[in-house]
């Protein structure tokens, strides 16, 4: 069979401060392919992102990631970490007046026990102008089975609405 | 084809999600090109062009009212000049300094730089090679949804270079229903572009 997208799932939310993707990883696919395609926030900050096992939102402190914010109108900025409860500003954030922007994620080894499970993800979003884009890598150094995950702000803010997709890389 | 797939003396309605009944190989065929048959291969191909000494290439005809994201992918043989992407908005083609953009690049010999516009006359895809192939991929959102910007996110390689990745926005809202790939140095190419989208279901 050639190699394509297989859609897997949507999901929508409102209002939510973690917005939380279960059951979407199996162990029908080794690498995911994740477009955030509608997003609209209460605050302009970073999401963070985490993942989900069995035990519901793992926020343990196993995270490692970095990542490039580049700025349309000023230097741009490193941002990464070892050992935090969430991948931090691995995405970029949209204006909180208006829906913009498109992000991806590529996900790998998510069902696999016996794996880390590795992140990659590119934005292109605006946050009250200009434009901001986000190049990250990240890791959850724990090797479990995950089979969903969520994008979270800290701080009591929230998503006012978010739309994704999921899809296997066959 | 025969509407009734299997059924004897009554016709069948097919729809996504929805196929009842025994299918030959050309009956999935047909109901495929119809949108109508149960098969969630996302990644679909809209159009390839393969051209040699223009300056611009146009995709005319984008299923802006289908796909959200967009997907493109380009080889370039021989590049000279700086390329671009500039986008119509329903029809017209936007040639101001409005763009925004912020790109990193990374050269062979170590060397990282930034650069970066808040009105500029497209969105850089590559740096501008004489005599160089490129290669890269491209991502668009919003493309067609008049009440929003529309953004990309691209990543490319240029032979004896390095690569860059970035991201940049049409800060507007409006729908765009055209994509051109533009030598900024107004040079001739020679090479192809894939445009995909990515299919969505609710």
């Amino acid at each position: 069979m050639a190699t394509n997208l297989q859609f897997i799932k949507s999901a929508s939310g409102s209002a939510v401060n973690e917005f939380s993707i279960t059951d979407c990883f199996s162990a029908n696919y080794d690498v995911y392919k994740i477009y955030v395609v509608d997003y609209k926030q209460s605050h302009t900050t970073f999401p963070y992102l985490r993942f989900i096992n069995s035990s519901g939102v793992d926020s343990s402190s196993n995270y490692d990631y970095a990542g490039l914010q580049l700025w349309a109108n000023t230097t741009f900025s490193q941002n990464k970490n070892t050992n935090q409860n969430a991948m931090y500003d691995v995405i970029g954030y949209s204006d909180a007046s208006e829906s913009q922007g498109g992000i991806n994620f590529d996900i790998f080894n998510a069902f696999d026990s016996s794996s880390y499970t590795f992140m990659k993800s590119q934005s292109a979003t605006n946050s009250y102008q200009p434009a901001v884009g986000v190049k990250s890598i990240g890791v959850q150094k724990v090797a479990q089975q995950v089979t969903g995950f969520a994008l979270g702000f800290g701080g009591g803010y929230t998503f006012t609405n978010i739309t994704l997709k999921v899809y296997g890389v066959k | 084809m025969s509407k009734e797939f299997g059924y004897i003396g009554k016709e069948v309605t097919q729809a996504f999600r929805d196929n009842k009944g025994i299918f030959t190989p050309q009956d999935i065929i047909e109901l495929d090109q119809e949108n109508k048959w149960t098969n969630f291969g996302q990644l679909e191909l809209i159009q390839t062009q393969t051209v040699s000494s223009v300056t611009d290439v146009d995709f005319n005809s984008i299923d802006e009212n289908i796909y959200n994201v967009h997907f493109a992918t380009w080889q370039f043989e021989k590049a000279v000049g700086r390329m671009d992407i500039r986008f119509y908005e329903n029809g017209v083609i936007e040639t101001g300094n409005v763009y925004q953009y912020a790109r990193q690049t990374g050269q062979l010999d170590g060397t990282f730089a930034e650069s970066r516009s808040t009105g500029f006359g497209g969105i850089p895809i590559d740096v501008g090679m004489t005599n160089k192939q490129s290669q890269g991929y491209i991502y668009f959102y919003n493309l067609g949804d008049s009440t929003k910007f529309s953004f990309a996110s691209l990543q490319s390689f240029i032979e004896d270079y390095g690569f860059t990745f970035g991201s940049g926005v049409l800060p507007q809202t409006s729908l765009v229903d055209k994509i051109r790939f533009r030598n900024v140095d107004t040079a001739n190419i020679t090479g192809s572009i894939s445009l995909y989208g990515i299919k969505e279901y609710s």
